[in-house]
């Protein structure tokens, strides 16, 4: 007997699954580091000025992670984004454990949500930008689409997300051998709910 | 009752493809500063500086210990190692 196929198919980039592992790494300058470890997270202190609360995923091998942390961190410092920042500059991992239980994750390298991302750019970013007066940088219109997007989302799924998953690029040069038979893309998990965040440690990069 | 997930993702972009330019940018500026704006902001500018200001730059990751290096930075002793040959660039 041959079973119909379903009408539709779950499309699971809502991720609930038991990670046992799933860690974070951020680079950052030491003085921040230190300050989060006497103060705790705060969106506001964690990396550059207002910044999100990001970091590389991985779940068990850190190499990858955290030489993408590394580079940000060699970003900032040559683009003088830690300019601002006194105290000690050197490079610090901050390494975080996320809690086990199920976590709301929202994965935007699934390709529908990549699909709908796309399209609302295209269709809405020209308009937005020729009515915002050129007060509004075309980086904040785009984020501020993400975020609106994640939103209403979460809105009409009455859901709320812990955190959001987003891949980014690897650095020019990076992928290597790997790359080219498992892809390359890292990704960064973007922290909405701070208590997902089950323990933290902090490395100094020599 | 929550509704499932895949039809809200959909709905969510027909919602907002059908929202006036007016109050979409209303939208967008009430969200522009929360943390996912900032943090894609964050990763929207690592993107364009290693696919525009690192291009020409070489870099190589060496792992001995927590050791990492840049080529093109003196300042760095640059260690090969065997296990990560994968993050080491093929061009130099």
């Amino acid at each position: 007997m041959i079973s119909s196929a379903p009408d539709t198919i779950s499309l699971t980039y809502k991720v609930k699954l038991k990670f046992t592992s799933m860690k974070g790494v951020h680079g950052t300058t030491a003085a921040i580091a230190q300050k989060i470890q006497e103060e705790g997270f705060k969106p506001s202190s964690f990396g550059r000025a207002g910044s999100g609360v990001y970091f590389w995923r991985y779940f068990s091998n850190d190499e990858y992670a955290k030489y993408l942390a590394h580079k940000w961190w060699e970003f900032c410092n040559k683009t003088g984004n830690y300019n601002k920042i006194n105290g000690d500059k050197r490079c610090c991992f901050i390494v975080v454990k996320f809690q086990s239980d199920s976590l709301n994750l929202m994965d935007f390298s699934h390709g529908l949500l990549r699909e709908n991302i796309r399209t609302l750019i295209l269709n809405k970013l020209d308009a937005l930008k020729s009515i915002s007066d050129n007060n509004l940088t075309e980086e904040e219109i785009i984020s501020g689409l993400f975020s609106t997007y994640v939103k209403k989302i979460e809105y009409d799924a009455k859901v709320t997300f812990d955190a959001i998953i987003a891949d980014v690029p690897p650095p020019k040069g990076a992928t290597g051998k790997v790359g080219k038979y498992v892809g390359s893309c890292a990704e960064a998990i973007v922290v909405m709910n701070l208590d997902i965040i089950q323990s933290i440690e902090y490395t100094e990069a020599v | 009752m929550a509704i499932d997930i895949d039809l809200a993702a959909t709905k969510a972009l027909e919602e907002l493809n059908e929202m006036s330019v007016t109050e979409l940018l209303s939208e967008v500026k009430s969200n522009i500063n929360d943390p996912l704006s900032v943090a894609i902001r964050e990763l929207i500018s690592l993107r364009e500086d290693e696919y525009s200001q690192i291009e020409n730059q070489t870099y190589s990751y060496v792992k001995s210990g927590l050791t990492y290096a840049s080529l093109n930075e003196t300042s760095y002793k640059t260690v090969k190692a065997a296990n990560v040959e994968q993050y080491i660039p093929l061009a130099s």
